[in-house]
């Protein structure tokens, strides 16, 4: 069974926060799981904590359809209204003006993926930089497109391109869902490792899901983990 | 071969590209779109033809020109692009070509939504367009499966001459699943048929155009023969838990995977219900049913639709057995809970 999410503390590492903290990447890297668990992460510390939806490309499986969830642990949801939950417009909430010019809290970016995805947040620049924020870029090398380093440095440019903004660091989320072993996290870690080291970019965080994370398991790696608690299921796994 | 993460849309799309399509043609629909996206980035780099038409109906002719000229192509859309397929699909079918269509199925009918639907069984396994043809249907539930069908598609499509259609809806498509993709390319058989420049032999023509009602008439009679040998060649199915199943469920894809949760929880119960999951909804596993009469007390279909494939399980019944039915409409995707409780109800009722 899975921890409870009320045991989700951020490691000491992970405590300088931006005020903003985006999360961008290529399409089903595990931005949105990433996103959550990192908004939820984030209640523990003193102030309030948004997560803003700002995926215009994905139709399934998006911060919104979580908002109840969220809403009940803490986090303030800002996402399309709910009339348009079911349609797939390309459409962001007119209220993440108001969150982005709030000076207090924490502001999490849930960025669609690719260039596409990534374009919904440039308009955003200005405000972004005066609030001061940092752009994650979430890499799962079990993933298309993200296997190679070739492929992650595209993406970093594309990605950055797109958003009018710099990558601050890398979140390395190697993972096969259901599959995931601690094998596939350290293989898949270490190609994001030698990413990172390629484009000069640190690496935040190692994302493992919770029920990977035995006693000394912490001790193997040399950045801190975020413990991902799966929000999303198939229907056939409620 | 090692383990990659894909949604069912990317991995429909990569198996075609090693089943060796040389051409996809589409145009975007969700909750589709990241097949044709996959495509659009792929077949370039791999210098194999991408094209986005101006229109379904542009994209299944293209397709038609590609496979006449002996190539391997596939087009795809959800429901409402479908449709507009059908006559493309009907001239495929009239032609005798091969390809491979795709319907990622959305909620209907008219726009609907983009929620998850069965509800394009009729159209996918009677015909859908004009005259009398099939295409062959196949029907994933899991993303592997969705890469294993589309490299059969493709190789029964070449093996009958004959569009082959995957049928998945729309959770197939933008589930994300580990699977394994093959290495080896499947190679497609010699197309003597194919116009593909007469020089130093005879003229091929392929049509569908027969004036007389002679020829057309023979022209038929040569399809159905060839629909006959499908029928008795291709049924397919998987079973779950059927040893002892005196309730035998009947559903496919997303329904199928459903129904197996529940199953696993009613069989802890003490239940005794299996799973019967048809992986060729034409030709329809009708054989393998019928021999399940001796063995079932009640059967139950479950579909996200009205109840479509519950009229195929009905004729392979014929009567032998009650036949009961669940549905959920308009993109609703059941629970495994809600299954669990049909199966409580539909044992009350027959087998105590």
């Amino acid at each position: 069974m899975h921890s409870e999410i009320e045991n989700l503390v951020l490691p000491e590492s992970m405590l300088d926060v931006s005020r903003i903290s985006i999360f961008a990447g290529r399409f089903g890297t595990g931005k949105t799981e990433v996103a959550i668990n990192y908004a939820l992460a984030l209640t523990k510390l003193d102030g309030s904590v948004t997560l803003t939806d700002m995926d215009v490309v994905t139709p399934y499986f998006r911060s919104r359809d979580m908002s109840e969830r969220l809403e009940r642990k803490g986090v303030e949801v800002v996402a399309p209204s709910e009339l348009t939950r079911d349609i797939h417009l390309p459409a962001i909430s007119a209220r993440i003006w108001g969150t982005l010019q709030s000076e207090d809290g924490f502001t999490v970016m849930d960025v669609g993926g690719d260039s596409q995805g990534a374009r919904a947040i440039g308009q955003f620049k200005a405000l972004i930089e005066r609030s001061g924020y940092i752009m994650y870029l979430v890499v799962n090398p079990f993933r298309p497109y993200n296997s190679t380093l070739e492929r992650i440095a595209e993406t970093v440019e594309d990605i950055e391109t797109n958003a009018r903004l710099k990558t601050g660091a890398l979140v390395s989320n190697p993972n096969l869902i259901a599959d995931t072993t601690l094998q596939t996290v350290q293989e898949g870690h270490r190609l994001v490792e030698q990413a990172g080291e390629e484009l000069g970019l640190p690496i935040a965080f190692l994302c493992m899901e919770d029920r990977l994370l035995h006693e000394g398991v912490e001790d193997q790696y040399a950045q801190p983990i975020l413990p991902l608690t799966r929000h999303f299921r198939p229907p056939w796994d409620e | 071969m090692a383990k990659v993460l894909m949604k069912g849309n990317e991995a429909i799309a990569e198996a075609a590209i090693r089943a060796g399509c040389d051409g996809y043609f589409g145009y975007p629909i969700t909750p589709q779109t990241e097949l044709l996206e996959y495509m659009s980035r792929r077949m370039p780099e791999l210098g194999r033809a991408f094209v986005q038409g101006e229109s379904e109906i542009a994209s299944i002719n293209m397709v038609l020109g590609a496979a006449a000229a002996g190539k391997r192509a596939m087009t795809s859309s959800s429901s409402p692009g479908v449709s507009l397929k059908q006559e493309g699909i009907s001239f495929l079918a009239g032609n005798e070509l091969p390809a491979v269509i795709v319907n990622i199925m959305r909620g209907g009918p008219g726009l609907g939504n983009v929620q998850p639907s069965q509800s394009d069984y009729f159209q996918a396994t009677k015909g859908g367009g004009h005259g009398d043809y099939f295409p062959i249907v196949l029907a994933p539930s899991t993303v592997q499966e969705a890469i294993d069908f589309t490299i059969l598609a493709f190789e029964l499509a070449d093996k009958y001459r004959n569009p082959a259609m995957i049928l998945g809806d729309g959770s197939i498509g933008q589930i994300m699943e580990p699977v394994e993709l093959p290495e080896v390319e499947s190679k497609p058989p010699d197309k003597p048929w194919a116009v593909t420049g007469c020089k130093g032999r005879e003229k091929n023509i392929i049509r569908s155009l027969y004036l007389l009602a002679g020829p057309l008439e023979a022209r038929n009679v040569i399809l159905q023969k060839k629909y006959r040998e499908i029928e008795a060649n291709e049924q397919r199915h998987a079973e779950f838990m059927l040893e002892g199943a005196e309730m035998v469920i009947v559903a496919y894809g997303t329904t199928g995977r459903v129904a197996q949760t529940a199953i696993t929880r009613a069989r802890d119960e003490g239940m005794p219900v299996g799973l019967f999951r048809p992986i060729t909804l034409y030709p329809y596993p009708k054989d393998a049913i019928s021999s399940l009469v001796e063995q079932a007390r009640v059967f139950l279909v479950l579909e996200m639709s009205a109840g479509q494939m519950l009229e195929d399980v009905e004729l392979a019944v014929k009567g032998t057995v009650p036949v009961e039915f669940q549905g959920w409409l308009g993109g609703r995707v059941p629970t495994p809970s809600e299954v669990t409780q049909t199966i409580k109800e539909i044992r009350t009722k027959y087998l105590k």
